[in-house]
């Protein structure tokens, strides 16, 4: 599902997006990604370090961030999206993180429609773990 | 892919090209990244296109199989743009450089600028990272 072109204007909410982190899928998502830093899957060295415990990669999260805006943009997303986000707090295994997304202005150029949305991942908690902006050209 | 030997991080310093990877993007690749980030939407499969994220994730290799990083790194500010979509069984170029190094005190900061490209030569994404590094005592 994409939003109708009638939905695309300032204000209008994104599909929320909401995954439950474990260990097991970090370390999927390490595999997957290639991404084998022990901070991720490795709870014996992570317990030891200032975090005190595993983390989720970034990517990761900018993955869950990502498929609302597919699910919101579809094709364009993927052809034209712009994703720039902060990291807050470490998503951890055990935590539920809902993605949220709203749009915050629209301009058109050229024919295209460029769309700018705030995005937005929590935890349980309502802590931010990212936060940001996204951009596509409908 | 293609490996070649790993640089310290006291090496980098902004402008340093790390070395280029390449990856077929091969239907296996795909299905695992889907797997792993629990991807609802058919719209890859319909399609043949190959998950963005997925691609600067691989991207990022670049750094992690090129510099001996200390374990623990971790990721404070992402940035990516989508050039155009990519197909599966697309062959990608990778190549990244640093942009940014912060050493102050206990505090040490790496920015790295990406930029993908297919096997025509067309740009398909963008993206900078930027990590925290720590335990960097002895490796400065």
């Amino acid at each position: 599902m994409t939003l109708p072109l009638s939905e695309l204007k300032r204000g209008t909410e994104l599909p929320e997006v909401k995954k439950r982190i474990t260990q097991e899928k970090i370390g999927l998502y390490a595999q997957a990604s290639r991404d084998l830093n022990p901070i991720h899957i490795d709870p014996n060295f992570a317990s030891k370090t200032p975090l005190g415990g595993t983390i989720a990669h970034g990517m990761l999260v900018l993955a869950y961030v990502s498929q609302m805006m597919t699910e919101a943009f579809g094709k364009s997303w993927l052809a034209s999206g712009e994703l720039d986000v902060r990291f807050k707090t470490p998503a951890r295994p055990g935590d539920v993180l809902t993605i949220s997304g709203k749009i915050y202005d629209t301009e058109e150029n050229k024919g295209q429609l460029l769309v700018s949305c705030d995005v937005l991942c929590q935890n349980q908690k309502g802590e931010p773990v990212t936060i940001g902006t996204a951009r596509v050209r409908v | 892919m293609e490996k070649r030997g790993k640089v310290e991080y006291r090496q980098l310093e902004p402008g340093y090209e790390l070395p280029s990877i390449s990856y077929k993007l091969e239907p296996s690749m795909v299905a695992s990244y889907l797997a792993a980030v629990e991807e609802p939407n058919s719209i890859y499969w319909d399609n043949n296109l190959v998950p963005p994220m997925a691609i600067a994730a691989y991207a990022m290799t670049a750094l992690s199989d090129s510099v001996e990083l200390p374990p623990g790194v971790i990721h404070t500010h992402g940035e990516v743009k989508f050039l155009r979509a990519v197909n599966i069984g697309e062959t990608i170029g990778c190549h990244s450089c640093v942009s940014q190094k912060l050493d102050r005190g206990q505090l040490h900061l790496l920015t790295i600028d990406s930029s993908v490209f297919n096997q025509n030569e067309e740009k398909v994404l963008t993206g900078k990272t930027s990590f925290i590094l720590p335990g960097l005592n002895n490796q400065v």
